[in-house]
């Protein structure tokens, strides 16, 4: 069993759960987020490009977040969200082709790929005393 | 001799023994499906070859996919009487139905064989066997699922989780739990577990209580489960329905005001699943 960080969503999984049985991961869909910025401007991003924003669900939790300090520069109202298919996802699932031994073996997509994760040290293993 | 022995085999025939006349034309395909990662297949072969006065007794070994997929084999039968076949997982230790056999009697070679006659069907295991003349032939989905538990994908932050029902399986989902860790971003985060088919949603459920800032809550959902009222320490329900999911569903959180750094735990799940061989 390894573990390995999806390099499309960057979720982490291990690629064999329990029993032994293969993990088939598929990323997430990616959240749009629509907002009206502090200069009046509408945009919409995934959630993940609002970093370093506050969003706030309406313009009176705005104005109390400024009243309470915050930047309004740096407070954005959201107006909608919705989900939408990642671009470049990954699909560990296998797509379902016959062939003459039975189905032939592909993935669905391969998105952009997957790296694994070194595993930790494992601190019950005995440690060698220095004499 | 040949003569002699041919009469042998017909005259055991004729005394009731079952069989199937084999031409030399024939073959047995095994196709399997599986899930597990290690487990082999080994059928058991008794064969009145048609110039011999005693059966032939053999095995045959074959090795399934490990991801649901269908594997198939074909072994040449001989001239003479198909007298019996038994079927039992061999090696690993595949979990009841989660690996599925079909033996037909075939004539031809791969794709453009013509299938004669189905022997066998069904799950196997190291203690199950399949057997012909005698084991029904049993569909993938009858009877109890395996029951398994999974480790999902933890997801980046500010992403939602989301599982899909891997190929060739069908999933009941008995019980899930996952927590989220939510930002210093005053908003109240109301978790919503969806069901949809790949694409479209057809059912959505939600707990009673929302998540403010700074909080740390663990979710558990279960099939039946009652539907709280408000949130319990660090606990919040959500009542499951009874749904069986086929390949490429999905199960996902859609969370309202979900914020950059909330951070998704792995989900983990109590699924009972059907290999769908189809």
């Amino acid at each position: 069993m390894s573990r390995f960080r999806c390099n499309s969503c960057q979720g982490e999984y291990d690629d064999v759960a329990a029993g032994g049985v293969l993990y088939f991961h598929a990323c997430p869909p990616v959240t749009l987020v629509r907002v009206r910025l502090d200069s009046g401007i509408e945009d919409e991003r995934p959630l993940r490009a609002w970093r370093g924003f506050t969003i706030a669900s309406s313009d009176a939790q705005k104005a109390a977040l400024v009243d309470a300090g915050g930047t309004a520069a740096l407070i954005v109202v959201e107006l909608a969200r919705a989900d939408a298919p990642r671009a470049g996802a990954r699909d560990e699932n296998t797509l379902r082709r016959g062939g003459a031994h039975g189905e032939i073996r592909v993935m669905k997509a391969e998105g952009r790929g997957r790296a694994p994760i070194p595993a930790l040290p494992d601190p019950a293993a005995p440690v060698d005393d220095v004499v | 001799m040949i003569a002699e022995t041919k009469y042998a085999a017909l005259d055991a025939m004729l005394a009731g023994e079952l069989g199937i006349w084999c031409t030399g034309e024939e073959s047995l395909r095994i196709t399997s499906f599986s899930g597990d990662a290690d487990a082999v297949v080994t059928l058991g072969i008794r064969f009145q070859n048609d110039d011999r006065a005693n059966p032939n007794v053999y095995q045959e070994r074959h090795v399934p996919n490990t991801d649901r997929t269908a594997a198939s084999s074909d072994y040449p039968l001989g001239c003479g009487w198909l007298k019996a076949i038994t079927a039992i997982a061999s090696s690993g230790a595949p979990v009841y139905a989660h690996t599925f056999i079909r033996v037909d009697l075939i004539r031809g070679r791969g794709t453009s064989a013509t299938v004669l006659q189905t022997l066998l069907q069904g799950p196997v295991t190291a203690l199950t066997r399949r057997a012909w003349p005698g084991s029904p032939i049993a569909a993938s989905i009858e009877g109890p699922g395996t029951m398994r538990s999974i480790a999902g994908t933890n997801p980046a932050a500010n992403a939602e989780i989301s599982e899909t029902v891997p190929t060739g399986a069908r999933w009941r989902v008995h019980a899930l739990v996952f927590t989220l860790v939510t930002d210093a971003t005053a908003a109240n985060r109301e978790v919503v577990l969806t069901f949809d088919d790949g694409t479209t949603v057809y059912y959505a459920t939600t707990p009673a209580a929302n998540q403010a800032a700074s909080l740390t809550r663990r979710y558990g959902a279960a099939a039946g489960g009652v539907r709280g009222a408000a949130a319990t320490a660090a606990e919040i329900a959500i009542a499951l329905p009874d749904l069986w999911l086929p390949a490429g569903h999905r199960l996902q959180t859609v969370t309202t005001n979900l914020q950059v750094t909330d951070n998704y735990g792995a989900p983990q799940l109590l699924v009972e699943e059907h290999l769908e061989a189809a």
